[in-house]
Order: C-alpha cells, then structure tokens, then sequence
C-alpha cells in the first residue's frame, strides 16, 4: 500500500514538473539577466522599467516599434470583456428558451446546436475572412469580437441548457400564476438561480476572447488594434527578434495576470464542468 | 390567483417572446458559422485570390489535391499527430492522471489537477513562448540544462526532433479535457461499490482494472470520438512552435496547409480558393463525426420536452 | 479629384518651380545685363501673385494621408521618417503662403513579426474594406499584380510632370523596376546588393595573407572563383575547426538563393516576351550545388531554412562562427544597429563579394529589390492622389534618401546622391557600389509570388533531404509547368 502512494506520488511529481518548470522559468527570465537552466545569474528590475512609459523600444533605435503595451491591454480587456458579455447574454437567452419553451423545431434546433458545438469553427477562417469583409468588419475589434461570439456560442448554450434544465419548473409555474410575464419570471425568478451557470459562461467567455490568437492574427491589419496575443507573438519571432528576452517574458507575466486570478478563484468551477471547453 | 384558463390564454403572448429569446444567438450562429459552411464549400470551386473574383473552375482545386505529393505527405502527418497525442496525452495520459489524483488525498489530488488546467487556460502564444524558450539548442536552455546532468549533449529539440515537441506542447494542453471528464466519471462511481471490493480483499490495481474502467467506458469512447476531431482541425501551437518545419512540410498538418496556403504567402499570393478546398474536406469531417457524437452518445436524451410548457 | 487639391497641387507646383527658378537664377545664370535681371524679378513677381491668388482658393482644413511602410529591419525607419518628414516641410509652405491647409500623416511602419507575406496580406484585405494606405511601399515585383488588379494607379502623368523637380535624377536602370506593360507604377524608395559576407578572421586563420584576402572580392567578380570553390573553402574552414558552419543563408522564403541559379547563368525574365523564364540547366545545377552543399561538402545545414533569424543567421556570422554569409547590404545596418559589431569590427573582419559565378565561364551576380512607393486606387478616389505624390516627391531628395540609405545600409537611388555629404562618407555603401553593375531584378509579373514559392519549396526539400537532385528537378519543372503554364518560357 506504502508503496503504490510512492509510486504514484512519483509520478503525479515527474509528470507535472514540466509545467512547474516552464512557469517557473518565465517568472525568472523576466528578473534575472542570464538563466543557467532555471538557476539565474544575476538578479535585474530593467526589463520592468519600459512599464512606465508602455513603449517598448529596440536597442539603438528611435522608433517604438510596437504599439503602446496599454493601448494593447486596453484592446485586450475590452476584447475579452465584450466577448463574455456577449456569450452571456446571448446564451442565457437562448438556453432559457431550449429549455422552457416547446416550439416547432425545438429539436432541430438542438441537434443543430449540438453538431456546432463539436464542429471546429477554425476551419472556416477562409469564409469568414469573406463574410467579414463583406460586411466592412475587416481590421475591427468588433469583427473578432463577433466572430468569437458566433462560434463560442453553442459551447455557451448547452451549458446554460443545462443550468436551466436543473431549476425545478413549479418555481418558474408559481410566478406566472401571480402574473409575472414570462421574461419578468426569466429575469426574476430563473437567472438567480442558474448564478453559476452564468459565472461559468462569463469565465469561458474571458478566457477565450483574453487569449484570442489566430482570428487577431488574421482579422486584425492595424497594430492600433492588436491585442496581448499579438504582441507576445510579435516579440517572439522574427528577422530582427534583437529584444530582450525579459522584456517578453514581463510582457508574457502582465498577459498571465487575469489568467492567474481567474485561475486560482474559478478552477473549481472549471474542474467541476462536464460538458468541458473545447479545443486541443 | 389566475386560473388555468388565463394562463392557457396568456400563454399564446408569452410565445411572442420566443423571439426575443432566441432572434440574437439565431442571427450570429447564421451568418458567422452556417453561411462560413457554405461559403467555405463555394470559395473551394474557384481558383479566388487577392482580386477577390469568382472565376469558377469547379472541381479543380479537387483533383490538385489528390495530384498534390504534399498532400499525401501532409495526410500522413495529420494521422501521426492526431494518434500520438491523443493516444499518448489526450486520452493516455488524461486517465493516468484521473486514477491517481483520485487515489491520493483529495485536497493534493485536486491541486496536481488544477496544475493540469494552467496551459489550457494560458494563452497560445505565451505558453508556445514557453516552450520556445526551454526547448532551445543552448546548453542553458531548460531541456539541455536538465539532460546536462545525464550527460547528454546540448541540441536545438524544436530542429532534431520536432514531433516530440510538437506532441509533448498539444498533449501538455489536451490532457486536461479527458482528465475533468474521467475524474468526474471516477468520483461518480459509488463508494459502496469499492469499499465492498476492498472488503473482499481486492487490491488498488484490481479495483482499477475491474470496477473503475469498465464503468469509464463511456466518458473514455467520448473523450477519444470529441478529441480526434479536435485534433484533426487544430493548428495553432503548431503554427506558434514549429510553423510546419523544420524542412518541408515535417510537421506541416492539413489545416495548417490550407492556413499557409490562404494566408501566409510571402510573396502576397495568396490561394483562398484551394485553401478553402482542403478546408471543405476539414468541414466535412467535422460534420460526419459530429453527427456520430450525436446518435453515439445518444446526445437526443438531453432533449427531454420542457416541462414548464405541460401545463 | 476636388477643387480645392488640385489648386493645392498647383499650388505647390509653383513653389517648386518657383524655388527652383530662384534657385537657378541665382547660381547658375551669370550676372547679365540690368534687363536681364529686371525680367527675373518681373517673372518671380507674377509668379508670386499667382502662388498667393490660389493659395486664397484653397479650403481650409486637415487632409489626413494614410502611409504604410515596412522594415522588417528596423533601421530603414526612414521609410516611413520620411514621408512624415516631406509633409512637415509641406505644411510648412503651406504656413508660409498662409493657406488653412495642413498635411497630416497617418502612417505605419511595420517592422517584424510582420513578415513581407503578412504584410501584403494586411494590405489586400484593408483595401477590401477601404482601410488601405494612401501611400504604399512595397517590393518592385508586387506592380504587375497590383496593377493587374486595378489596386494602384499609374504614375507617368505626374512623373512627367515633376520631372525637372527631381525624377530626372533617378538612376535611370531603376525605372525598369517600376514599368509594367509600358507605364510607371512606382517610385523607387531604394535599393540594395546582395553581397557574399566573409569572415577575414578566418581565412586569417587558414592562413591567407591580407592580400590574398583582399584579392577575393576581385578573384570573384573576374569569375575566377566559382561556386564550388566557394564550397571547398567552406569545408577547408569547417574541417580545420575554425567554424561551425560553413555557409549562411537566409532561413525563410525570399529571393536571395535565387542568386545562385542566375550564378549558374540562369535567366529569370525575357523583356521582350513580357514572360518569366526557367533556364532548364541551370536550375537542374543549382539544385545539385545545394545538394552538394548540404550532403556532399556538409557546408549548408540540412535545417537552414528552418532556422531563426537570430540564432541561424546573424550571431553565428557576427561571432564567426560561420564562414560566408549570403545576404543584403541592409544586413550590415542592423548588425551595426543592433550592436553586434562595431563599424571597426565589421571592417576589420567582414569581407564582401559578389555572389560567385556557378562555374567557369559565367558571371558573378547579385540581385537588386528596390522597394518602392506605390498610390492606391484609394488615394485617387478620396481625391488625395495628388498630395500623396507631392509627399513622395518631397521625400525623394538625396538628403533625405541618404539619410535611410546610411542609416540602413541600402543603395542610393539617385545619382546626385552619390555625391551627398553623408553617402560619401560611407565606406561601405562606397565599396558595394561597383555590385550594381553584375545586379538583376526580379521579373514584375502577377504570378512570379507562384515561382517563388515553388522554388522555395523544392529547395528546402533538396536541403531537408526530402528531395534527390534529379527527383527536385522534374518536381520543379512539372510544378512550374502546372502552375504557371504559359506565364513562363522553358528554355
């Protein structure tokens, strides 16, 4: 018995110590002048000190040649604000009627939700670049925001789905009995109590507009409206990549902040969901 | 107090709502992902670039494809990644992971599987950075530093050997979706039926094989038939890490194909339409596979009719 | 075009034409008679009266001109520097004349990650959504599409117009860069050589006298030192210890290799036939040359074109590390930029040549890609044509160009540059001067981005071992025959 503990104690340690490790080195390489592995070499506060001004200069030139790391927070937040709200509202809704509503094509519906929720929408990059363009979306926030929406959507859906499913109807019967109208009894009576649901929704929302990459990269031209993703792209490749690693991992670190919070207050939730994100 | 009879009246305005309810996620779900699939289909019958014309050349892009020697290469790759990751991470490891944190304390447990969720949740482009950096050809690089002790030499891992990279960095994210999943499958199963095992002298390894997996099963074909899909389309940690490289087409997938074809020229000519050809046959699949989700794991028993509107 | 900016347009035509006429009646007309002198004055007088006549007819207000410009190398800021420079000088005759009118520049300057691809794709699809730039810079050979496609306008109309303004200075090969189907599209904004780096440490070190060093830039360009030679020292140096690697060369797609092809006497365009050309010999040699190079001499690594920048490219050159180094002039700009070497270092180390000839016989090379500034179909629409060329017109005076050309170690553009002040004194930019005699430019035709790639993709095969010389070359000719069809002649 003592043993087996051993073992898989072992192993969960073995296992997981490449993610400790490679946290563990960005939070370094951010204040150490050289890393010999994960032991640092000198101890520095430089690569924090362009915070004061956000400009991000290169070595020997005059230009900043990225955009202000604040407007690129700024753009950030209010990405990933817009896409929780959004989801949230829109999801609620929808999941509210899918659940409470009999209707003609209920089931299609459903079904239909369902086949988009596995479907990957990044396949269809090409046609929404179109559909964008089209609609004179290209090179906006709003563009990315709404394809994310979109595609978020019937993941957001399902969930709320489910949260509605569980509230027991006769609460919803005894407030349309006193005469609440049916979106009063939604507002009132439901959304109390599918709180978690909707933290739930408001999580994923965040996290996926916040860390959004690929539809930035190909929906976004301006570097005005370039986000984290972009920018910590942006400072890791390239012909002239002559910035210091530090000053990407402090840029990486600011990135990781939100991320961390929501981490450590919210992965129970996380934990705790069955029908989980997708992705890789 | 309204009687029934009001409320059957009423209930006539209440559908009125049904709309507002349903018109905002209706309207984006139909222009931003039902006409994308259409599009997608049409834009693959034309040879559209940056001139943005609709020159139809039918089924060309189609018989390219099956002419291109690249796209059997790619076909290969797209397999060898969509197998090894899921065998070895997506659904391997996931379970491993579940079993054990769910055989130790519960507080410790709980802890290594929120350590688990942090490269999901940690954007692309940092956690590539990540691995950038410690896959790096210097001896001070992470991976050299550490196998320094062993004795190995110092070699650039993202040149040498660009799978297991490109595998351990997908599998280090796609653990966490099987490991919720089988974890929650795990802790479902009642505790008489173990401690009832235990009783009758049964050992860890023997209550694992016989009642933990066979009552997995399900969340197990699940998590395989939702990850392969997943995999099948995915590309960006690729794109971020190895960009399809070293050497030709090494790590090149095909949805990271038809990316570099419609977006990613250096020379700005761009093929949106045979982009958009080899992502039809992505589009497809996503949609054959889905609909299997859907009669597989019997996706309809969710639909139960609501009970409000039984009145 | 509205009323306003055509006066405008006129108007600062005048204040060219009118400083250059002071200009000229000042320095080069000798002191004639008193009759002579008071017809000037009366013809500058009237030129006055008509400049502030429609300077009152101008409406007030800001235009706004959207510039986009790219490095990806930091130091060619200038790019972008001096167009805004231009419109400060414009604004400030605008000022002068009392006009309400002010220039204001919107402009980018993309430096990495924006690769060239992800910049023209930036462009193409702003444009869809009419975001696209007034002013555009891009490589020569992006015309013929964008042309083609109806993206940007063409520009002999006002180039004749503004010729004895500054276009007559032009060094003259560059306008082939700019013509497509027999109009100019363009203006030049610079140029380069594409030189073959050496380390002098190293040959130091495999014991060549400093005259035999010195010799090796003129041993290549007679022709006498060829491509193989090229590989055999390489090995020399590799073997001997001195280097790890023995040959650099650019680690993404480009044109840079395509040197080695024309090295082999390969041609890449017939004027006459208005076609791209795929000279068959000289591609099967060249693609056996990189295998060689890769498999047979062991000089080039089999990961080249996957590498990075940094690690692959310039540290293993600037610390010796490697050999030779096939790249642009602008290559010394950013190491000097960046600090890895300092001009003393770069001079008493690095050495540069053409790109050798393929084998006896053939010519030493090296390739020129003037990048050059284009008016969108967007600029004339919002009716700011005009002003967008007056800009460019401004900002191509050999001060200012001189001014991105030392900073970024590019090539002039016009011939009384090669005189200015800050040019001269250049050394470098002095000695790679004679490389544009041996230059071609890359063909100014719609698909030559298909070439390229395909190119590009069999190369890297070749490099990767995933390719055979001889399976490459029918894998190169069956692509660029299926692809590009007529476009191309076989020869």
């Amino acid at each position: 018995m003592k043993v087996g503990r051993i073992i898989t104690y072992t192993f969960l340690i073995l296992i997981t110590m490449p993610i400790i490790l490679l946290y563990v080195l960005l939070f370094l390489q951010s204040i150490s002048t050289r890393l010999d592995g994960i032991i640092p070499r000198g101890f520095t506060l430089s690569n924090w000190e362009f915070l004061s001004t956000g400009d991000i200069i290169i070595p020997g030139t005059t230009f900043s040649y990225y955009p202000n790391l604040y407007l690129v927070l700024g753009n950030t937040f209010l990405l990933a604000i817009l896409i929780a709200l959004l989801e949230v509202v829109f999801s609620s809704l929808a999941g509210y009627a899918l659940s409470r509503y009999r209707f003609r094509g209920r089931s299609k519906l459903l079904t239909l939700t369902i086949i988009l929720h596995a479907f990957p929408g990044i396949t269809l990059l090409i046609a929404l670049f179109y559909v964008l363009n089209a609609l004179k979306l290209y090179n906006t926030l709003t563009g990315v925001i709404i394809v994310k929406v979109a595609l978020d959507l019937p993941l957001g859906i399902w969930i709320m789905k489910g949260f509605f499913d569980s509230v027991p109807w006769d609460i919803e019967m005894s407030a349309l009995v006193d005469g609440t109208t049916r979106l009063g009894a939604w507002w009132r009576v439901i959304m109390p109590n599918v709180r978690n649901g909707l933290m739930a929704v408001l999580i994923f929302g965040f996290l996926s507009g916040w860390s959004e990459f690929i539809y930035v990269l190909t929906f976004i031209a301006s570097q005005d409206y370039w986000t984290l993703s972009m920018l910590v792209y942006a400072l890791t490749t390239g012909e002239y990549s002559y910035i210091n690693p530090g000053v990407t991992a402090t840029v990486a670190i600011i990135y990781m902040i939100p991320v961390v919070i929501f981490f450590l207050f919210a992965q129970k939730y996380l934990l705790r969901i069955q029908i989980a994100a997708k992705g890789v | 107090m309204a009687t029934l009879t009001t409320l059957r009246i009423r209930r006539k305005v209440f559908k009125g709502y049904l709309a507002v309810f349903l018109i905002p996620s209706l309207t984006f779900i139909a222009v931003f992902f039902l006409l994308p699939v259409i599009l997608t289909f049409l834009i693959g019958l034309t040879d559209m670039d940056y001139s943005f014309k609709w020159n139809w050349i039918w089924l060309d892009n189609y018989i390219k494809i099956l002419s291109d020697r690249w796209a059997y290469k790619i076909m290969m790759n797209t397999f060898f990644y969509v197998f090894s990751t899921l065998t070895f991470f997506n659904v391997g490891l996931a379970l491993l992971i579940s079993i054990a944190t769910t055989h130790v304390n519960e507080l410790v447990g709980s802890a290594f599987r929120a350590l688990w969720l942090l490269p999901r949740i940690t954007p692309s482009t940092v956690y590539a950075l990540l691995w950038l950096w410690a896959a790096r050809g210097e001896e001070y690089s992470l991976f050299n530093w550490i196998l320094g002790f062993f004795g190995f030499k110092p070699i650039d891992w993202r040149l040498t050997h660009p799978w297991l990279i490109v595998i351990l960095v997908n599998g280090f994210v796609g653990t966490s979706f099987g490991m919720i999943i089988f974890t929650a499958a795990l802790k479902s199963i009642p505790e008489d039926y173990i401690r009832a095992a235990k009783v009758d002298g049964a050992s860890t390894l023997q209550i694992i094989r016989h009642i933990e997996l066979p009552l997995i099963k399900w969340p197990l074909l699940f998590v395989t038939a939702y990850q392969t899909l997943s995999l099948f389309t995915s590309y960006e940690y690729i794109l971020l890490v190895t960009n399809g490289g070293p050497g030709l087409y090494t790590t090149e997938v095909w949805a990271l194909y038809s990316y570099h074809l419609a977006f990613a020229q250096y020379g700005g000519i761009v093929k949106f339409g045979y982009g958009a050809a080899l992502a039809t046959i992505l589009v497809i699949i996503g949609i054959i596979m889905s609909i299997i989700y859907l009669k597989m794991f019997r996706f309809s028993e969710l639909m139960t009719e609501p009970k409000i509107e039984v009145v | 075009m509205r009323r306003g900016q055509l006066s405008l347009v006129t108007v600062i035509l005048l204040i060219i034409a009118l400083l250059v006429g002071v200009a000229v009646g000042y320095f080069a007309i000798p002191r004639g008679p008193a009759e002579d002198v008071e017809k000037i004055i009366q013809e500058r007088d009237q030129l006055r009266q008509k400049v502030e006549e429609l300077t009152a007819m101008l409406q007030p207000g800001e235009i706004t001109v959207k510039v986009w410009t790219i490095g990806p190398d930091p130091p060619s800021e200038y790019r972008l520097r001096n167009i805004e420079i231009a419109a400060d000088i414009l604004n400030s005759m605008l000022e002068k004349l009392g006009a309400n009118v002010t220039v204001k520049i919107d402009g980018e300057f993309f430096v990495r990650p924006v690769e060239w691809g992800e910049y023209k794709n930036n462009f193409y699809l702003a444009y869809q959504a009419g975001e696209a730039p007034d002013i555009y810079l891009t490589g020569h050979e992006d015309i013929g599409f964008l042309a083609e496609n109806n993206y940007i306008i063409p520009l002999d109309d006002y180039i004749n117009e503004y010729w004895d303004v500054v276009y007559y200075d032009i060094i003259s090969t560059l306008w082939d860069a700019v013509k497509y189907k027999g109009k100019i599209w363009a203006v030049p904004q610079d140029t380069e050589a594409r030189p073959m780096y050496f380390r002098k440490d190293v040959l130091r070190a495999l014991g060549w006298s400093e005259a035999e060093i010195e010799a090796l830039p003129k041993k290549i360009m007679s022709g006498e030192f060829t491509l193989y030679d090229l590989l055999d020292l390489a090995k020399q140096a590799k073997d001997a210890g001195l280097v790890e690697r023995g040959i650099l060369h650019r680690v993404k797609e480009g044109y840079d290799y395509f040197q080695f092809y024309l090295g082999f006497g390969g041609r890449l365009w017939d004027a006459d036939a208005g076609k791209m050309v795929f000279t068959e010999d000289a591609w099967r040699k060249t693609l056996q040359w990189f295998y060689d190079a890769v498999y047979v001499y062991g000089v080039i690594s089999p990961n080249q074109f996957s590498g990075d920048w940094d690690n692959d490219f310039h540290f293993p050159f600037t610390e010796g590390r490697a050999l030779f180094l096939s790249g642009g002039t602008w290559h010394k700009g950013e190491w000097i930029q960046k600090g890895l070497l300092t001009e003393d270092q770069f001079n008493e180390n690095i050495g540069y040549a053409l790109h050798p000839a393929g084998e006896p016989g053939k010519s030493p090379v090296t390739l020129s890609h003037p990048l050059v500034y284009t008016i969108t179909k967007l600029a004339q629409d919002r009716g700011v044509a005009d002003i967008a060329f007056i800009l460019i017109t401004l900002a191509t005076s050999p001060h200012l160009n001189s001014y991105h050309s030392v900073k970024s170690a590019h090539l002039a553009i016009l011939y009384s540059q090669i005189s200015d002040s800050r040019y001269v004194q250049d050394p470098f930019l002095h000695d790679v001067a004679y490389m544009l005699e041996y230059t071609t430019f890359i063909p100014n035709h719609p698909k030559w981005g298909d070439y390229s790639r395909i190119v590009f993709n069999i190369l890297r095969a070749v490099e990767t071992g995933d390719l055979g010389p001889d399976d490459a070359f029918q894998e190169l000719k069956s692509q660029i025959q299926s692809e590009l069809g007529d476009a191309v002649i076989f020869e």
